[in-house]
């Protein structure tokens, strides 16, 4: 999947540096908005004496307090796993592209921009799903009804999905060895489906059929997990084949092998090692087990079977998932870059809300005393007999103070996701990559100020060029060897790129290399390299050489050195770039090793020297 | 020069016949086309093979290096024994990096033409020349588009005249490099009486015409049993 990622280490010391900078100054600017919130909450109570919150019409259903409670908490558990220190470099490499993988290629096609747009703006990127999940988490959490509670559904099922689309590959629905027990069809896919039920109306609330819907929605599913599990030819049956581990044994062993404490590593281990020896047995009962619990759903559902079987089904359910969390899924986050629990838990979450909701509706309850102050006017009072429109401040300022500690809560919430989501928004208005990936890679460039040195050499159409010739223009100038095999061409597509970042700005800077190969120097080379790295058309670029004499006169001046390597290695030479201002200085040295030369290390080098163009060419 | 133009300057007496080796399916037989469409003149050995001894008894062998699962980290080197000699030395070109592959062609007496193959980003074959069994190289070239990935895929015929074998087909040149022109492609080759019996599926290997017989060369063993020997004269000097 070219572009997939930036290539770059994922613990490279100054992209885990950035993304700690990051999250700590969004992070003091999240508690900056909490309060003043809070602060303005209070000041608002005290001063304007708003009438109370209106009183719910119905107590929250306990089936919604717990998917709403729970996938609130899961997903501030994930926001809390996304700030690991290498999620921002490492989850192209180390999440999705793995899970695209063995997918079809449209669905890779599909995963492919999502990772390069991470891969070119990695910091902002890591940022904003940390907050966009704690963000969602605490809004589920806290905005426990009314229109800001459905809200908070609807964006769990919008950001589950981009999850379930872009992080996990569509659950991996479409690759070959779709199991239940390895959390197939996505965790995000019940974090969709949870945040449907928590953005349901009130009005649904009330009857025991969004519980039958749910237990029988479920029990299809695991029906259909079985069908699945038990399918010939898919490989969970052997244990073992030809000697070596069946299916579920190698991913079993699989993950036994991620980091993880040796505890937990022994228990996968050892369930890897039982499978292998006992493959048929552990996936009969796989099959067994996923079908009993689907039979009891739709009966459940449909409200026939003994009253023991809700319970018996809802025990059975928890116990097997658990067992397959710890044993199969190896909690889920373990291994590297973990971004979730996987999806034993939502599935747990999921069934116990549908037992739940069996049960009748609770009968209508205020909200906890604490929460408001009980010798207010109501706030829907106020909104009835107040005067003006609705957004007048006086009366914005009203409805706020009148709001509730979970109200609050969530608009912080909301703000904490819109904190996280537009630096990432904004990012991705730029065509270029962030320049932190060139920096990560070579670090910071060196401001300098001295005459440049001069030189009078051949360019790739045999005239004669001298730098006194390009006065009056920026030089982006660089030394390149027309037979190497890897960072030369790089460079040259670097600089390419820088012309394009330019656009009319290019008019002004003349883009040059020198050649740096003591052997391969003729003009004959020159032009195979331009053709090779299609710059014959660019109309301000010159790729100059000359006889041995100069070219070496010419590097030492610049501080090149090029050494011939023994038999079969490229001519050893400094990767590096100078900007040389319209009077002939040297203002700047940029150091070029283009790295892993993928496309946003090439884009985020091309923005670096457009940069540093841009910055010579600015009158002082 | 201008491209798709012969020298003008060669000999009119100069004609060269163009031995290619292509791959072609099963059913044309064992038996190597040969239907010269041009004056019959004896054709020397394509190289492809690894090693062999030039003119004047020096061995040269390349023999690629690193034996690592990717590739691209393996390099190639070559070696030389002259007449004689004991030991072998050590005797690749320096100044590019050889990952793609090395590939020969003797030049005549001492002197060897040597090409680099593309890889990783260097699309395009550099090539060095050697008069004195290796010690010393010059550059020539460069071949451009790259050399194809076979061992006969360079050919150094009289005057400084190059024959190479590229992704687009056979190209002629000089030492130089400044100018090809194509001669023949595969889609070319396949419409030659010649080759029509067959069904050409590419160009493995590309040689002048030498000393040596045409007979001399079949490839008839087992290993080699999808390949044809396919002659083409292809004259490509007139007098001016």
């Amino acid at each position: 999947m070219p572009g997939m990622n930036s290539g770059l280490n994922d613990n490279n010391p100054v992209l885990v540096a950035a993304f700690r900078a990051a999250l700590l100054h969004q992070g003091l600017i999240v508690l900056l908005i909490f309060a003043v919130l809070a602060v303005a909450w209070v000041s608002a109570r005290e001063w304007l004496r708003p009438g109370k919150a209106a009183s719910p019409a119905s107590a929250e259903p306990a089936w919604r307090q717990l998917l709403r409670i729970g996938f609130g908490a899961l997903w501030i558990i994930d926001g809390l796993l996304q700030a690991q220190p290498a999620m921002a470099a490492g989850l192209p490499s180390q999440v999705i592209e793995p899970t695209a993988a063995s997918s079809p290629s449209w669905v890779q096609h599909i995963v492919n921009w999502a990772g390069t747009a991470w891969s070119y703006h990695p910091i902002q990127a890591g940022a904003a799903v940390v907050w966009i999940q704690i963000g969602i988490g605490v809004w589920l959490i806290t905005a426990a009804r009314g229109s800001w509670s459905r809200l908070a559904g609807l964006a769990s099922v919008a950001w589950g999905l981009v999850v379930w689309v872009f992080g996990e590959s569509l659950g991996g629905i479409f690759a070959p060895g779709l199991t239940w027990l390895f959390g197939a069809p996505g965790a995000a896919a019940f974090y969709c489906a949870a945040g449907v039920l928590i953005a349901l109306p009130e009005r649904g609330w009330a009857t025991a059929r969004i519980g039958r819907t749910i237990l029988a929605a479920a029990g299809a599913f695991f029906i259909g997990m079985a069908v699945l599990q038990a399918w010939p030819g898919r490989g969970f049956w052997p244990g073992t084949r030809h000697g070596q581990r069946g299916t579920l044994a190698s991913m079993v062993h699989a993950m036994a092998s991620t980091p993880q404490p040796s505890l937990l590593a022994g228990w996968v281990r050892g369930f890897g090692s039982f499978t292998a020896a006992n493959g048929f047995a552990v996936n009969l009962f796989a099959v067994i087990a996923l079908a009993a619990i689907g039979t009891a759903l739709v009966t459940v559902a449909a409200g026939r079977g003994p009253a023991w079987l809700g319970r018996a089904m809802l025990i059975a359910t928890i116990a097997l998932c658990l067992a397959d969390w710890v044993l199969v899924e190896d909690f889920g986050f373990f291994g590297g870059l973990g971004t979730d629990p996987n999806s034993m838990i939502p599935i747990i979450l999921l069934v116990g809300a549908g037992y739940l909701a069996l049960a009748p509706a609770p009968a209508p309850a205020a909200e906890p005393a604490t929460a408001q102050p009980t010798a207010e006017p109501a706030a829907a009072e106020l909104v009835t007999t107040g005067t003006g429109p609705a957004w007048r401040p006086a009366r914005l300022a009203r409805a706020f103070g009148a709001a509730s500690t979970r109200a609050v809560l969530a608009a912080w919430a909301v703000a904490m996701i819109i904190l996280g989501a537009a630096p990432m928004a904004l990012a991705q208005a730029s065509p270029n990559a962030s320049p932190i990936l060139a920096q990560a890679i070579d670090g910071d460039s060196a401001p300098l100020n001295f005459a440049a040195a001069p030189f009078t050499l051949t360019d790739q159409d045999g005239r004669q060029v001298s730098l006194a010739s390009l006065h009056g223009k920026v030089v982006l100038l660089t030394f390149l060897d027309p037979v190497c095999t890897s960072d030369c061409p790089l460079i040259a597509q670097e600089f390419r790129q820088a012309d394009q970042v330019l656009g009319a700005k290019s008019h002004g800077v003349e883009l040059v290399a020198i050649v740096t190969n003591p052997l391969y120097h003729s003009v004959a080379y020159t032009r195979a390299f331009d053709t090779q790295e299609r710059l014959t058309g660019l109309p301000n670029w010159l790729y100059l050489t000359g006889s041995l004499a100069q070219l070496q006169q010419t590097w030492k001046n610049y501080a090149i050195a090029a050494e011939i390597a023994p038999a079969g290695g490229m001519i050893l030479h400094n990767d590096v770039a100078y900007v040389i201002d319209a009077n002939g200085r040297t203002r700047t040295e940029l150091n070029l090793d283009p790295g892993p030369g993928t496309a946003s290390t090439k884009s985020s080098f091309a923005g670096e020297l457009a940069a540093a163009a841009e910055h010579v060419m600015r009158p002082s | 020069m201008s491209p798709g133009r012969l020298p003008a300057a060669l000999p009119a007496t100069l004609a060269a016949v163009i031995l290619l080796i292509a791959g072609a399916l099963a059913g044309c037989g064992s038996t190597p086309a040969a239907t010269p469409s041009g004056p019959a003149v004896p054709v020397a050995a394509p190289p492809l093979q690894t090693s062999f001894a030039d003119g004047t008894g020096t061995s040269w062998a390349v023999v690629e290096m690193g034996g690592s699962a990717a590739q691209e980290e393996n390099f190639w080197e070559m070696f030389a024994r002259p007449a004689g000699a004991a030991a072998w030395r050590l005797v690749t070109p320096a100044g590019v990096a050889d990952n793609g592959g090395l590939v020969a062609a003797p030049a005549g007496g001492a002197s060897l033409l040597t090409g680099f193959l593309p890889s990783q980003d260097l699309t395009f074959s550099p090539l060095a020349a050697t008069s004195d069994n290796g010690a010393s190289w010059s550059t020539a070239g460069p071949v451009n588009p790259g050399l194809a990935d076979v061992p006969g895929a360079l050919g150094a015929g009289p005057g400084g005249r190059l024959i190479a074998l590229t992704s687009s087909g056979a190209e002629l040149g000089r030492h130089d490099g400044a100018t090809w022109t194509r001669l023949i492609t595969a889609r070319a080759l396949a419409a030659t009486p010649a080759a029509q019996p067959c069904q050409v599926t590419g160009l493995t290997a590309v040689a002048f015409g030498g000393a040596s017989t045409f007979a001399d060369w079949r490839l008839a063993s087992a290993g080699w049993s999808q390949h044809q020997t396919i002659r083409v004269t292809i004259p490509y000097g007139s007098s001016g």
